[in-house]
């Protein structure tokens, strides 16, 4: 190659990357661009159960209730007004009359009742929240718009539960027409959606971005945001670089410490909410040691929670005492909490009669923040003599453990799927639960069940935090877990954003029609 | 020749079976229910036991690696555990990825790579090789996660010439996703702007990934180079007055080249398994990271999926350098 046709190609090749530079999009106040370190699973509402695709779900369609804001009160949404029958067992719903799918067709009580019909039939994770109380039966459909659901049980917890993505209401007439071999249209619905939401799904490419854009004709109003991204960034220093630049509008799952650091960081806000998610460790009671009352206490009372909180979720974090997460009703103040106290400690050891060189298995997964509280679990239960062997596990192998029993102690986190405690009640403590059912201690306490059961029975608020707050004696007394701390909700996001309020129990989801971009 | 490419076709599927009865053993071993995974957590107990016996998790393992095998034949990779979605569509939209990422950071390495082997061969423990030795020795010994990370807080979050990852623009990415292989797009589409913003999304991670084989194919140029200047015939080159360019290129180069082109046959089989680190940096939405997923979750139908094809282009790849070898050196003859 002569020197002249080298230089001509380099400059040109100069040229190229300069031109790119300026290829660079500037500030667009249409389009929000999230990112989130996991992938995107199925937009099917009746198979997934994943936070991260809930966010997306959330506003591809639509529910008969809603939250709002910062508010764990439930809202109507599709359904102006319900109806609960005195027993508690019918609930009718009336519903508005200006909801259309995103095909046109209006949304009516035939697809309210098909869909939860549908999440029945197909059985997969979301409809375990219905088990017991909701069956293929329930739904009635009394004319275009209104529904009767009838309820098998008293279930309080209804209204809030369906106002997260399991309430999702999908277009029965699109659905059926894509069905393959009795499937309810699950294949399609993985990659599609048949939603009346304030966003339309534009494009998705695996691993890589979803594209969703504004449901112009949205009977709430065409939303001001009218291009949704949500990026796949799997590195959290990448994506923290990325929200720096303002390349991207929001950062989801990153770890405290980058959260942290960023505070003070001009242009970028850093939003901390008193949230609701749980972490915790469950003993195994059905099995020695741990089947010993007093030694759970004992342990209970080793565990340095202060420094735990401190050490491992950077002061994000306050006590917990049961499953029930401040503010949700039946959280009670005044009932007893474990703190840390060595001495009382070993003085329940001994009470409890245990010999010297206990040993026990403590399983984790392999999760940055387990291994931290593992270890420092490890350290303070040495100091009243009790040797803990930390076993890992990948996810799906540890979950198989732990389901079947085969720890003494392991780690779980938890946040609720809906604004009421009825779930991490029934889910961490009723003896139906065991196992599988994520009652991990595989506790069993019929006075706990009588009381949880109570507070299914009736729907005035005060009676339920009664039979509630028994329920939670019982259990503290019998110190099934270990409650480590109710951790922080944080949104961290750019400083154009406005109108975003983190709501403590869903900070997954970002209400994107109700936000706006601004300098 | 056609006879002995056949006969190693033929041995490519014995490879391949080989690698799928290992690998299905080894995850059907790990302990785990996959029929949870699928149906998710919470899911009914009637619903987890008819997905068990859908996917033949029931039966003993010789006879769920039978039916497995039955279904591979007619191109049936099985549905992955973890997106719901046929394993044969994951890998299109995955691996095409992985593979442009793989192929520019070897011609990378190639272009840098060779000619700095010459010159520090030429130039023998003097500035120049003493200079290619150091950078070859620090590709080498970098690790390329975190070099990723550094390009990018110097090229991106502090001078914004580079982008932060990602494949393309989102702007353009109308352009691209017929084939997956996006430059190949780009060209289809006749759109020389996607084409630039691809080739400058790959800039860095190809630059990552390509410099530790940089350094090996240096080395390995620099050395087999060394052995073949001090032949006779070399001298002889040199004494009959040729410059020393043309002694370099067209006698030394072409005589020093076959365990560079070997090296780079297993460079390119182990950049396509192993890039997972470079692209979970830039945010590369390759096989690599889909395995990984597909391990972390148990998605045993995923994980044989990518390991059957990565063991095939694998087996092809070698064969390639294999009959390459009868190009550069007329002397070897299959048959």
């Amino acid at each position: 190659m002569s020197r002249k046709r080298f230089m001509g190609l380099f400059a040109v090749l100069v040229g190229l990357v300069l031109g790119m530079v300026g290829s660079a999009q500037g500030f667009d106040p249409e389009t929000f661009i999230l990112a989130t370190m996991e992938e995107i699973d199925t937009l099917d509402p009746a198979v997934t159960y994943a936070n991260t695709t809930f966010r997306e779900l959330y506003v591809l369609y639509d529910r008969l209730i809603t939250y709002e804001g910062a508010s764990i009160e439930p809202k109507p949404m599709v359904a102006t007004h319900w109806e609960i029958s005195d027993d508690g067992l019918t609930y009718t719903f009336y519903l508005r009359k200006d909801v259309k799918f995103h095909d046109g067709t209006p949304l009516t009580a035939k697809d309210v009742a098909y869909s939860i019909v549908r999440a029945i039939k197909i059985g997969k994770g979301p409809s375990g929240l219905y088990t017991g109380i909701l069956d293929e039966n329930s739904p009635e459909v009394v004319d275009d718009y209104t529904l009767r659901l009838h309820l098998r049980q008293p279930f309080p917890a209804l209204i809030p539960l369906l106002g997260m993505t399991m309430g999702a209401i999908v277009n029965s007439e699109v659905v059926k027409q894509h069905e393959v071999n009795g499937d309810w249209g699950e294949a399609w619905l993985t990659e599609h959606e048949a939603g009346s939401g304030p966003y339309i799904l534009e494009s998705w490419e695996r691993g890589q971005q979803m594209v969703l854009v504004a449901n112009e004709d949205y009977w709430g109003g065409a939303p001001k945001i009218k291009r949704v991204i949500i990026k796949i960034v799997p590195e959290a220093s990448t994506m923290r670089m990325l929200l720096e630049r303002g390349e991207i509008d929001m950062a989801t799952d990153l770890p405290l410490d980058i959260i942290l650091s960023l505070q003070g960081t001009p242009g970028i806000v850093v939003d901390i909410v008193d949230g609701m998610a749980i972490q915790y460790l469950a003993f195994n009671c059905e099995k020695d040691p741990f089947n010993n009352k007093v030694l759970r206490q004992a342990v209970a009372y080793a565990i340095d929670y202060d420094a735990i909180i401190e050490g491992v979720y950077l002061g994000l974090g306050i006590p917990l005492r049961s499953p029930i997460p401040k503010p949700l009703l039946g959280y009670n103040e005044t009932l007893p909490v474990y703190r840390y106290d060595p001495d009382e400690a070993k003085r329940l050891l001994k009470e409890a009669g245990v010999e010297k060189g206990l040993e026990i298995n403590f399983l984790i997964a392999p999760f940055t923040n387990w291994q931290r509280v593992a270890m420092a679990v490890q350290a303070d239960l040495k100091k009243i003599g009790i040797k803990v062997n930390i076993q890992q596990f990948a996810w799906p192998t540890y979950l198989q453990k732990i389901f079947h029993g085969e720890h003494d102690l392991c780690m779980m986190g938890w946040t609720p799927d809906y604004a009421d405690p009825d779930q991490n009640m029934w889910t961490h403590l009723h003896s139906s639960n065991v196992g599988p059912g994520w009652n991990l201690a595989f506790y069993k306490n019929p006075d706990v069940d009588y009381w949880m059961y109570q507070s299914r029975l009736t729907a005035d608020p005060t009676l339920r935090a009664q039979y509630l707050t028994m329920a939670q004696a019982l259990a503290i007394n019998d110190s099934p877990y270990i409650w480590l701390t109710q951790l922080k909700a944080i949104a961290v996001y750019r400083d154009w954003v406005k109108g975003y309020e983190v709501n403590p129990m869903m900070n997954f989801y970002v209400p994107f029609h109700h936000i706006y971009k601004e300098k | 020749m056609l006879n002995y490419v056949l006969r190693r076709l033929g041995l490519l599927i014995l490879v391949v079976w080989g690698v799928s009865v290992i690998t299905f053993t080894v995850s059907q071993i790990i302990p785990g229910d996959p029929a949870l995974m699928m149906a998710g957590l919470r899911a009914r107990p009637e619903v987890v036991a008819a997905i068990r016996e859908k996917l033949g998790l029931d039966k003993p393992i010789h006879i769920q690696y039978i039916s497995y095998i039955r279904n591979l034949l007619k191109g049936d990779l099985g549905t992955s555990i973890h997106t719901h979605h046929p394993v044969a569509q994951d890998l299109k939209t995955f691996f095409p990825a992985t593979f442009e990422l793989n192929t520019v950071a070897l011609l990378l390495s190639l272009i840098f790579g060779i000619p700095l082997g010459i010159l520090s061969a030429a130039k023998q423990n003097r500035l120049p090789d003493h200079l290619g030795r150091l950078y070859s020795l620090l590709g080498v010994s970098m690790p390329s996660f975190w070099l990723g990370m550094i390009l990018l807080l110097i090229f991106y979050l502090k001078l914004g010439i580079f982008p932060g990852g990602g494949r393309i623009s989102p702007h353009l990415s109308e352009y691209v996703g017929r084939t997956g292989f996006y430059l190949l797009d780009a060209l289809i589409a006749g759109n020389w702007r996607a084409f630039g913003d691809v080739l400058w999304h790959l800039a860095l991670p190809a630059y990552t990934l390509s410099l530790q084989t940089t350094g090996m194919i240096m080395r390995m140029t620099r050395s087999s180079m060394l052995e073949v200047l001090r032949q006779e015939y070399i001298t002889t080159a040199r004494a009959k007055g040729l410059a020393e360019g043309r002694v370099l290129m067209k006698h030394a180069l072409r005589n020093s080249i076959l365990p560079v082109v070997t090296l780079v046959g297993m460079i390119y089989g182990y950049g396509l398994a192993g890039s997972v680190l470079v692209e979970t940096v830039f945010s590369w939405p390759g096989i690599g990271r889909y395995a990984v997923r597909a391990i972390s979750f148990l998605d045993f139908p995923a994980v044989m999926g990518v390991t059957i094809v990565i063991a095939v282009l694998y087996t092809l790849v070698n064969l390639l350098v294999d009959l390459s070898y009868a190009f550069l050196d007329p002397r070897i003859r299959y048959g």
